[in-house]
């Protein structure tokens, strides 16, 4: 077997590159009851759309199991027989045999088609059918901002004109105190159409008020076709090549909103109107097509429905603390929420997708309106300014282009898992909503968005990682035949950027294992890694609903059990405690995620939260990762840059650190470079080396700055400066204040928490604790 | 005696009698044009009055254009400290010129310290040389304490339908393309303030700001509650280079998607937040019948409720929404001007209370279709003129009186602040108003005279505050034989019509009717009873001054205000009794008995300009089929249109003579500008014609009627003397007057 010949980790990350793909357990227990022992559940990370560019095409429709309640895609997993006179194939999910169609006649062992070559797990169709519309991009855009920010603003969104495909379908909306649906034909006089932003603005209301004729605008169920236009659309949706230079010119002629803001006060922005007009708009004219709704906003919904902030400063942004003691800033948080709830699953359900850039340095309602990307796969980004580079790079890397030359944004897809009927499927964190697919293989367990086999995911990319969440259903005494293994596919199916119809089929299988007999061979499969965003993103998800105390308490009751199962140790003896190598960097990660943002929100505004757990349950497994566990990269005089712990240790006064927290990439000088630093030595012809030194962490960030999505803050900042604190937060304090343990020197960390020492010593003696 | 010869009419037009006063009286009272009584001289007792049988009220037009009118800002305003007249040439100074007695009610005032001096510079002034003194009809620059607020600029918004009806009649193309070629001509000053709002379905706002590279149109779907779209600064702009892009683009714009229903009322409703309490003029312009939000009107004329008992209910408004909408504008001193271009109903007896409260005046062109030459030359004329005539804002006016005398009834359009107050948002030189008068005690106490003094205090479009006051003395008579001797027969005619349009819509038509025939049997009653003593049977003697009033009165029962056959539609009578209500009197005669002429056999100097640039007209007729020759050609002047008649055997040498054609069949029925060559009979008649025009504001069309015309039988109802389906001749008339006097 393939992994016998590399190590379990160089699988793993073949599987991922292949497949996409990594599950926390590599072999599944084949009891239910064994497999809620696991603590860990199985389930896995997906990225349906990784990037494969060596993939063939296939330009011809898939062949599917005949089996109506399963209807899964012939995959290299099918046993096919060729012995009998006209071959056909064994469905690897439901054991279903099946002719093949008749153009298959000629099927040979040696002439197979590419979805039956083994190394083509993962292929994707090209579908006949194509889409009959472009992707349609609407810009929503408040004007509620200063001259420079709007300027700024401005120019982005024309520079997006010319990165958009130029068949695509463009729109404008903006808003303020009103909200403005721009029309794009008009010469001479431009036209718009106002709304009032304390009103929704329901999609009957938009085909009758704008004189679109509902009878024209056939409503597909989801799923089904696309869409045709609307009769009026055109007026407001056109392609770009048409019509750059109207909606340019409209777009340089936007004026601050002109309404009056008094002294003290914020000004009126009407965001849940506005987004109310575009979902409506998007919803009545191309339903259940490829879309985008842009939303750009610099600062919270105050006005009207959706409301998240009073106008007056005097009341602040509801904090934590507002929402957790249900204060009176916090009043508008469940009204609002709901309201964002809904559209966004209005929204998701059409296939539309909802984009948030948020620039303002107060809070802008992002925790509110997180429904709005967190249902539909859009973009959700958090800046300072419309007038940073941070914005500006990241804005324009929505539009970059992959390998072969194609955005990197797929629409309007629909996931679906098959599993056998040892398997069910409890759910999936993710940004999709269900699409309410109940069968058989729906577990009773939900588990993120569950009740359902098949999700809607509205805007997805190459980077866009799922959580899938299984059940195994096999009772004990069921035996599972020897050499059986359990099949999953994953399908895909997505309106690719170049207009085209795809169809991505993964089909992987695990082995099976019982627990009693192999628990060796069991805890051999765990991917610690996988297990550890996993895990993060369950507690992510139960933040939603739980308090954050009782997760955390919940996270470590959770590492505790899994040390106590598959931990070496003489009971009672903590000493004794030992992990296998493939469980030991798990407890440090849980360490990093007790502490880390998505957690300790009384550190973070509640957007900043949202924004936060947003990326966290969308990014691959080394991307999340890394946010709970930033990487930390030391520099040094004659020596190659080498990772070091995340640790206060590994800060010293000769090193130059480099932090990548994912979300920061902070690169921190000890103090003797800093003082070096500002002695100008760098600029000294003689001191060449040290110029070298400077630069090499810097070279390394600027990688990271100009691929990461979204665009990371960047800090610069010396030992004992303010801005330390980035990399200080971050670090496992072994070395505090009030704590001399660290015993190689580094710096002293001003925290109260605990260390990684003192939490693994607490650890040990919970786990070797005898339980009854 | 009337029945002796049935011409009466004279031949030239009565421009108001002259009342029994000296010369040096006379001289200093005030233009007939300008205030008019129907009686010259007044009865010294209410019993007096009452005995007259003959109703006393003040026609006033206060805001006539007047090239003379002197403007004084350089003399101390001198007014009566009780009853706060103005100074005037008819108050008497006394203890050596140093006080001044009222001329109103007798107190006597002290003279201001600086009466005597130029405010300005300070010099003496001669007393004879004060305007104030020797003229009647003076305007003051008013200083500060007139005013309640600094004087607001002209603020003009433009309500346009763009329904698809009002894209098809043309209307959107020529409305914006008259403002486009008036834009450099229209009234007011730098500051003048100028808004765009267009309606069809939904309400169109516009966003001017100057920084715009081109103006922004917003469309507001919510007709329910309609909002502000945007900030007022930007809809509510400067009137500089930057509309032209508007106006020209406009017709274009809302051509690319029309809609078939009005938001009228909601439309209005935005107009009046973009104008906030700054106030202005509102100028509407309709196509179609509202039907969308509040406001909406309903179709309900059809001939089945054009006549009878009938009548009056569709003179009635179908809603409250535009009498409040107009009383609220009117507070905010905002006017509204609605022009009715409707292709059928119009629903004009609703929409009339939009112009009714704040001093606004409404036009109707039923029909309107800018393809035809006729039409467009109107509205472009009327229009035009309304645009660039002379504005008064935010005005008021007080009527004030000699004691003794009670104003008890207003006609016009205006809001009646208190007893005596009328509130006026705008006043055009276009409006004019009635006052009823009564008496409540005897006259002539201190002086064997009655005054009246009218002063209108109002912003001027280049943002002056001013005061025009006029002053009227008017003799006070012991006898019935004075009065009726000094009656003015028009100007009793005109107030007999607005209290005939009152009954109408109060009670209804027949009532009106018999009221109006009622009048002239009750004064004649009257005269013969308490004057003449006796009158000998078949003869119907009057007073002089009143021998046109059956004439006149028999024209209005058969007008189109007061006909009761089925042949009216609603519209046309409520338009008329609107013109009929705020017309001045001078051009409200001219509806209710036109002008009527023979051009065939003018004399020599007729219609040619004499030395003293007087325009010798030909001698007016009166209006019967009689003088019509088979082979002359007549002319016919009616305040809704210029009738040229040419009989069925007009000659060719008259026809060249004065059309430079040979035979009508070369005339076009209709005409917009009258054929033009240079014959000496063309360009006397187009003479004759633009005199007549220049007395009348509203322009009016030429139709040349001859057998073929459609407009024949319109012509010949005109001839009001004659018998015809809407009622008896003339001559029958007078013989119902005078059975009624047996
Ligand atoms: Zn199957
Ligand atoms: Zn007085």
């Amino acid at each position: 077997m393939a992994q016998q010949q590399m190590s379990y980790q160089d699988w793993i990350n073949a599987c991922e590159d292949t497949d996409g793909i990594r599950f926390s357990w590599n072999v599944f227990p084949s009891s239910r009851i064994e497999a809620t022992r696991m603590v860990v559940p199985v389930s896995c990370l997906f990225t349906p759309l990784k990037e494969r560019p060596q993939l063939p095409p296939v330009l011809y429709e898939p062949v599917t199991c005949s089996r109506q309640t399963c209807r899964a895609i012939l995959n290299p997993l099918c046993h096919v027989d060729f012995q009998t006179a006209t071959p056909f194939w064994v469905c690897s999910i439901c054991s279903q045999r099946n002719a093949f169609p008749r153009h298959y006649k000629n099927i040979s062992p040696q002439h197979l088609p590419a979805e039956l070559v083994p190394q083509f797990s993962t292929i994707e169709y090209t579908l006949q059918r194509q889409a009959t519309v472009p992707p349609v991009f609407l810009f929503v855009m408040d004007l509620c901002m200063d001259e420079e920010d709007l300027q700024a603003l401005k120019e982005s969104l024309v520079m997006s004109l010319s990165l958009l495909p130029q068949n695509a379908l463009v729109g404008l909306i903006t808003f303020g105190t009103t909200v403005q649906l721009h029309e794009l034909s008009a010469q001479g006089v431009s036209k718009s159409y106002v709304f009032r932003g304390t009103k929704e603005i329901t999609a009957k209301q938009i085909q009758e008020l704008l004189g679109l004729n509902p009878g024209q605008a056939p409503r597909p169920a989801a799923g089904g076709p696309a869409g045709q236009p609307a009769n009026g659309a055109a007026r407001f949706l056109q392609t770009v090549s048409e019509c750059d230079m109207a909606l340019t010119e409209i777009i340089e002629e936007l004026q601050p909103d002109p309404w009056p803001v008094a002294q003290g006060k914020r000004p009126q922005r009407s965001t849940g109107a506005a987004l109310s007009v575009a979902v409506s708009l998007m919803e009545s004219t191309y339903p259940n097509t490829a879309g985008r709704i842009m939303t750009f906003m610099a600062g919270p919904p105050t006005h009207g429905i959706g409301q998240v902030a009073t106008d007056d400063y005097k009341d602040t942004i509801r904090t934590h603390h507002d929402i957790f003691k249900d204060t009176s800033n916090a009043k508008f948080v469940k009204k609002s929420s709901k309201y964002f709830m809904d559209l966004a699953q209005r929204a998701a359900k059409n296939g539309h997708i909802i984009d948030i850039y948020a620039c303002a340095f107060d809070q802008t309602g992002l925790m509110e309106m997180r429904f709005c990307t967190n249902f539909t796969g859009g973009h959700m980004i958090m800046g300072d300014s419309f007038n940073t580079s941070l914005f500006k790079q990241t804005f324009q890397r929505v539009f970059s282009k992959d390998t072969s030359g194609n955005y990197n944004m797929a629409f309007n897809a629909t996931f679906e898992v098959k599993v056998p009927a040892q398997l069910k499927v409890c759910g999936m964190i993710g940004p999709c909503i269900s699409n309410e697919s109940k069968n058989a293989s729906v577990s009773e367990q939900e588990i993120g968005v569950g009740n359902t086999t098949a999700w809607k995911i509205a805007g997805l990319d190459n980077n866009t990682t799922l959580s899938v969440f299984f059940e195994v259903a096999n009772q004990p005494g069921q035996a599972i035949p020897q050499g059986q293994r359990a099949n999953i596919q994953f399908i895909t199916h997505y309106q690719h950027p170049d207009g085209t119809m795809r169809l991505r089929v993964t089909t992987v299988a695990r082995n099976w294992a019982d627990v009693a007999i192999n628990k060796q061979m069991i805890a051999a499969g765990f991917d610690q890694e996988a297990s550890a965003v996993l895990m993060a993103r369950l507690a992510a998800v139960r933040c939603e609903t739980e308090d954050a105390a009782d997760v955390l308490r919940w996270i470590d009751r959770m590492l505790i059990r899994l040390c106590q199962k598959f931990g070496e140790y003489r009971p009672e003896d903590p000493s004794s405690f030992a992990l296998q190598s493939n469980f030991t960097l798990y407890p440090q990660f849980m360490f990093h995620l007790r502490r880390s943002q998505f957690l300790q929100v009384f550190n973070n505004s509640p957007d900043e939260t949202a924004y936060y757990r947003n990326k966290l349950t969308k990014e691959d497994c080394i991307n999340s990762l890394t946010m709970i566990q930033p990487t930390l990269t030391a520099y040094a005089f004659n020596q190659e840059p080498e990772p070091v712990l995340l640790d206060s240790s590994s800060i010293t006064e000769e090193r130059i650190l480099l932090l990548d927290a994912f979300f920061q990439i902070v690169i921190f000088h000890g103090d003797t470079i800093a003082n070096w630093r500002k002695a100008g030595f760098h600029e000294q012809p003689e001191h060449e080396a040290f110029r070298q030194l400077l630069k090499a962490p810097r070279e390394d960030a600027q990688e990271i700055l100009l691929t990461r999505f979204p665009m990371p803050r960047y800090v610069d900042c010396d030992q004992g400066s303010s801005q330390a604190r980035f990399l200080l937060s971050k670090v496992n304090p072994s070395h505090t204040h009030n704590n001399m343990y660290s015993q190689d020197g580094g710096a002293a960390v001003f925290t109260d928490d605990v260390s990684l020492q003192v939490f693994m010593e607490h650890l040990k003696k919970l786990a070797v604790v005898k339980t009854s | 005696n009337l029945m002796a010869d049935r011409n009466v009419l004279p031949p030239k037009p009565a421009a108001g009698v002259k009342p029994p006063l000296s010369e040096q009286y006379e001289r200093c009272n005030v233009s007939k044009r300008i205030m008019r009584s129907t009686l010259t001289a007044v009865p010294e007792t209410p019993k007096l009055l009452s005995n007259a049988r003959l109703p006393f009220a003040l026609h006033v037009h206060p805001y006539a254009t007047d090239p003379n009118l002197p403007v004084i800002d350089h003399l101390t305003i001198t007014r009566c400290k009780v009853c706060r007249t103005y100074i005037n040439p008819f108050v008497a100074f006394v203890q050596g010129g140093g006080s001044w007695r009222c001329n109103l009610c007798g107190r006597l005032n002290p003279l201001p310290q600086d009466f005597d001096y130029n405010r300005l510079t300070g010099e003496m002034i001669d007393r004879t040389s004060r305007p104030d003194l020797i003229q009647p009809s003076v305007e003051f620059i008013a200083p500060p304490e007139y005013m309640v607020r600094a004087p607001q600029p002209c603020t003009y918004i433009f309500l346009i339908d763009v329904t698809a009806a009002a894209i098809a009649n043309g209307s959107v193309d020529l409305i914006c393309q008259t403002i486009l070629d008036e834009l450099d001509h229209i009234t007011g000053d730098a500051r003048t303030r100028v808004a765009f709002l267009t309606f069809d379905t939904n309400i169109h706002f516009y966003n001017l700001a100057a920084s715009l590279a081109q103006p922004q149109m917003m469309v507001m779907t919510d007709t329910e509650d309609p909002f502000l779209p945007h900030a007022t600064d930007d809809l509510l702009v400067n009137l500089a280079e930057s509309r032209e892009t508007l106006l020209r683009e406009l017709p274009r714009t809302v051509r690319s998607s029309p809609r078939g229903q009005a938001a009228l009322g909601p439309a209005l409703q935005a107009a009046r937040q973009i104008i906030g309490n700054v106030g202005g003029r509102l100028s509407v312009f309709t196509t179609t019948l509202p039907s969308i939000g509040v406001g909406s009107l309903k179709m309900r004329d059809d001939a089945s409720q054009r006549s009878g008992d009938k009548v009056h209910a569709l003179l009635k408004t179908q809603t409250d929404f535009y009498k409040a909408y107009s009383v609220d504008a009117s507070r905010a001193q905002l006017a509204i001007d609605v022009f009715c271009f409707n292709g059928d109903y119009a629903d004009i007896a609703s929409l009339n209370d939009l112009p009714r409260y704040g001093g606004g005046t409404l036009y109707h062109y039923p029909g309107f279709n800018a393809a035809r030459p006729a039409c467009q030359t109107q509205v472009q004329k009327d229009l035009s003129r309304y645009l660039t005539r002379p504005l008064a804002l935010e005005a008021v006016m007080r009527l004030r009186t000699s004691k003794g005398v009670v104003m008890n009834g207003f006609h016009g359009n205006f809001f009646l602040r208190s007893q005596d107050l009328l509130a006026l948002a705008n006043v055009s030189p276009d409006n004019g108003y009635t006052v009823q008068l009564t008496l409540d005690d005897k006259l002539g106490e201190t002086a064997p005279f009655v005054y009246f003094q009218a002063a209108l205090l109002y912003t001027a479009s280049d943002g002056t505050r001013r005061i025009r006051v006029h002053t009227m003395a008017l003799p006070v008579v012991k006898t019935l034989h004075e009065i009726y001797a000094f009656a003015d027969a028009e100007a009793i005619t005109g107030l007999l019509a607005k209290l005939a349009v009152d009954r109408t819509v109060n009670s209804k038509l027949a009532d009106a009717r018999s009221a109006l025939s009622n009048f002239c049997i009750d004064t004649f009653k009257s005269y013969r009873k308490d004057v003449l003593g006796s009158e000998p049977d078949g003869q119907l003697l009057t007073p002089d001054s009143l021998k046109l009033l059956p004439l006149y009165i028999n024209a209005l029962l058969k007008s189109s205000a007061f006909r009761s056959d089925a042949q009216v539609s609603a519209d046309e009578r409520a338009y008329q009794m609107s013109l009929i209500k705020t017309l001045p009197l001078n051009e409200l005669m001219i509806a209710i008995y036109p002008r009527f002429y023979s051009l065939h056999d003018i004399a020599e100097n007729v219609g040619v300009r004499d030395s003293r640039n007087r325009l010798p007209m030909p001698p007016q007729r009166q209006l019967s089929a009689e003088r019509l020759v088979r082979d002359g050609i007549h002319l016919l002047y009616s305040g809704d249109g210029v009738y040229l008649y040419l009989g069925p055997h007009t000659p060719p040498e008259l026809m060249d003579q004065f059309f430079g054609v040979q035979s009508q069949a070369e005339l076009e029925p209709e005409y917009g500008p009258l054929p033009r060559c240079e014959s000496d009979s063309n360009i006397r008649m187009r003479n004759i014609i633009k005199g007549l025009r220049g007395l009348i504001s509203r322009y009016q069309v030429l139709h040349v009627i001859t057998d073929r015309s459609p407009l024949r039988a319109k012509f010949t109802n005109m001839l009001y003397d004659d018998k015809t389906v809407q009622g008896p001749s003339y001559w029958e008339f007078l013989n119902v007057v005078q059975k009624g006097l047996q």
